[in-house]
């Protein structure tokens, strides 16, 4: 299956969690992601730019730390749109940004739901 | 976040740790505990605060961006209350600016996320880590590799003291960004003409830090041939290249737990500088020739006499390490710019030199102030004081009168000020080319680069500037007459 985050990395950061810690910390990503994506929605809508460079702040970090690459340079976009406060720019790169979370929160899911951590493996 | 090898730390240390991100919170804790410190978790600004003041900890891992408060705001709030607190910030890549705002503001060190494992320890262990003292043959070290420091002749004094004569306003506010930055690991960017005193001010920031019991090492960039300076920058092993006869510490090793000064930065080979950014990334040096790197903590103070920004439009400088290192940014005023100060600095030198040369001057007179207050000084600060101690070898009196002033001096006087780094002296009724005639072209252009180098008084850098040559070819140029005329 092809996945939108960097198995190696991701492997990395569950061993660094420990096993005993992995189902919470993949629980954990899954749901920032999750808060991130409900949040950036209306925060495009009211053109909130205050928020939304909390927000992709957020997601620039997330991504990063598990190599989502093609998440990462969307946000990295959306971030740099905020902070020039363009509002055609920042609603296209929503586009893009609403997407790819969305998938990789799907992808992270179906990780987690594998029985054993050598299961997980990505 | 990649994995390094296991990473235990020295000591246990008690980390804040104020991160919204709780996945986030969950690697980062990990990794800390995971390296034997002791981590209080905050998710707000507010939590944080309320953490900080409660509890003594060694160190504030802060991100910059929280829901409830502006992180900046939060740390500057955390300095008021204990100022020598360690704060590193973490920031994501679109918030760099803050970040470099943070370092001004008395941060410790900067992360940019994602960050791996290796870089988030280190970072941590060098703001914690004590500042050892220095044997005494890296002292020496520093002694000799240092290059003689522009300013006053009791600059020594001047640098413990972390002042400079003079107290126009200019001044002030220069001494008070020392005062402010000097306890800070932020890498300080100084600028100015040639002879302003940024060495000095180099010192100045060294002697307020807590490092100050630390080496102090200066190195031109632009003094030594680029095909040594990584060797001097990094140091060697013995037997990597001809003439590498015993291993040899370079400057960055001499300078662990002190101040590193890289004078005219903007010289520096591309190559190099990709070596030197890899430095300031790692905390690490790998001498040329050597299979480990070794780990330092030294604190980067650099310098240029050109416009930096310049440097990196025309590809000269690399933009990351340009940003990496214009931090906190220090631009020295031409003499001419520091109201009275020229006459309070020549008083001072003045009093210094007849101490050492046993004569018994003790003011200028008036019409001399008023001269000196009208000159251009191109020289700058280094102008002045080859002009006193001019005046104190020839001369004998207790006030410097105009008649003590070399012939020059006058001539000056009545020119405009220039902003070029190098006064050049006027056509003087057409050049005489008839002496040239019978010459090979290669005479002809060591006898200009002679003569330039004579005007530039020896200094190859700002003789090569003058001829719009890189200095290494000059330093080529020079040691092939050394091996002909040999």
């Amino acid at each position: 299956m092809i996945v939108d985050y960097d198995r190696g990395v991701l492997e990395n950061l569950m061993r660094i969690v420990g096993p005993g810690r992995t189902d919470g910390f993949l629980a954990q990503l899954a749901r920032d992601l999750d808060q991130t994506l409900t949040a950036i929605g209306p925060a495009t809508d009211r053109l909130d730019w205050t928020e939304l460079r909390r927000l992709t702040h957020n997601l620039i970090a997330l991504s990063g730390t598990i190599g989502a690459d093609r998440l990462h340079s969307a946000a990295l976009r959306m971030n740099h749109d905020s902070n020039t406060e363009n509002p055609a720019e920042v609603a296209v790169s929503f586009i893009d940004v609403a997407n790819l979370t969305a998938r990789l929160i799907a992808q992270l899911q179906t990780l987690r739901d594998k029985p054993t951590l050598e299961d997980r493996t990505p | 976040m990649s994995r390094a090898p296991a990473v235990r730390a020295a000591k246990a240390t008690t980390i804040l740790l104020i991160e919204d991100t709780a996945s986030l919170q969950i690697v980062y804790r990990s990794v800390l505990e995971g390296a034997g410190h002791t981590v209080h978790l905050a998710a707000t600004a507010a939590e944080g605060i309320e953490l900080f003041r409660n509890l003594e900890v060694n160190l504030v891992l802060l991100d910059l961006i929280l829901p409830d408060r502006d992180g900046l705001d939060l740390m500057k709030d955390m300095l008021d209350l204990r100022p020598g607190t360690k704060i590193i910030v973490i920031t994501a890549n679109g918030s760099i600016n803050k970040a470099v705002e943070a370092m001004r503001a008395g941060a410790t060190e900067f992360l940019v996320k994602p960050f791996d494992e290796t870089r988030f320890l280190d970072a941590v262990r060098n703001a914690v880590l004590p500042i050892a003292p220095r044997p005494a043959s890296l002292r020496a070290v520093a002694t000799t590799t240092a290059s003689p420091p522009t300013g006053l002749p009791m600059q020594t004094t001047e640098a413990t003291s972390g002042t400079f004569i003079g107290s126009s306003e200019p001044m002030k506010r220069i001494q008070s960004k020392i005062a402010s930055v000097a306890k800070s690991m932020a890498t300080v960017f100084i600028t100015g003409q040639s002879g302003t005193g940024k060495e000095l001010c180099a010192l100045a920031v060294h002697a307020g830090s807590n490092r100050a019991s630390g080496p102090f090492i200066a190195l031109n960039c632009g003094a030594i041939p680029q095909d040594l300076l990584e060797s001097e920058v990094f140091g060697h092993v013995k037997g990597s290249f001809t003439g590498a006869i015993s291993d040899k510490p370079g400057a960055a090793t001499a300078a662990d737990g002190g101040t590193l000064f890289l004078d005219e930065i903007c010289e520096m080979a591309p190559a190099l500088q990709t070596k030197l950014l890899r430095f300031l990334q790692t905390s690490t040096v790998q001498p040329v020739g050597a299979t480990r790197p070794r780990k330092v903590n030294v604190r980067i103070v650099c310098a240029t006499n050109r416009d930096p920004l310049d440097a990196v439009r025309r590809g000269l400088f690399r933009e990351d390490l340009y940003y990496r290192l214009f931090v906190v940014p220090i631009h020295m005023p031409l003499l001419r710019e520091r109201e009275t100060d020229v006459i309070e600095i020549a008083i001072a030198a003045l009093h210094h030199f007849s101490a050492e040369e046993g004569r018994s001057f003790r003011s200028l007179d008036p019409q001399v102030e008023d001269l000196f207050l009208r000159l251009p000084w191109p020289g700058n600060v280094r102008q002045l004081l080859n002009v006193m101690r001019n005046i104190v070898v020839l001369n004998d009196a207790a006030v410097v009168t105009l008649d003590m002033l070399p012939g020059d001096l006058a001539q000056d006087a009545s020119q405009k000020p220039t902003g070029a780094p190098v006064a050049i002296p006027a056509d003087t009724g057409g050049l005489k080319l008839d002496h040239l005639i019978g010459k090979t072209l290669a005479e002809i252009e060591r006898e200009v680069i002679e003569a330039s180098l004579s005007f530039c008084g020896g200094s190859v850098p700002k003789a090569a500037r003058m001829l719009d040559l890189a200095p290494s070819t000059l330093y080529r140029k020079i040691e092939a007459w050394g091996g002909a005329s040999g």
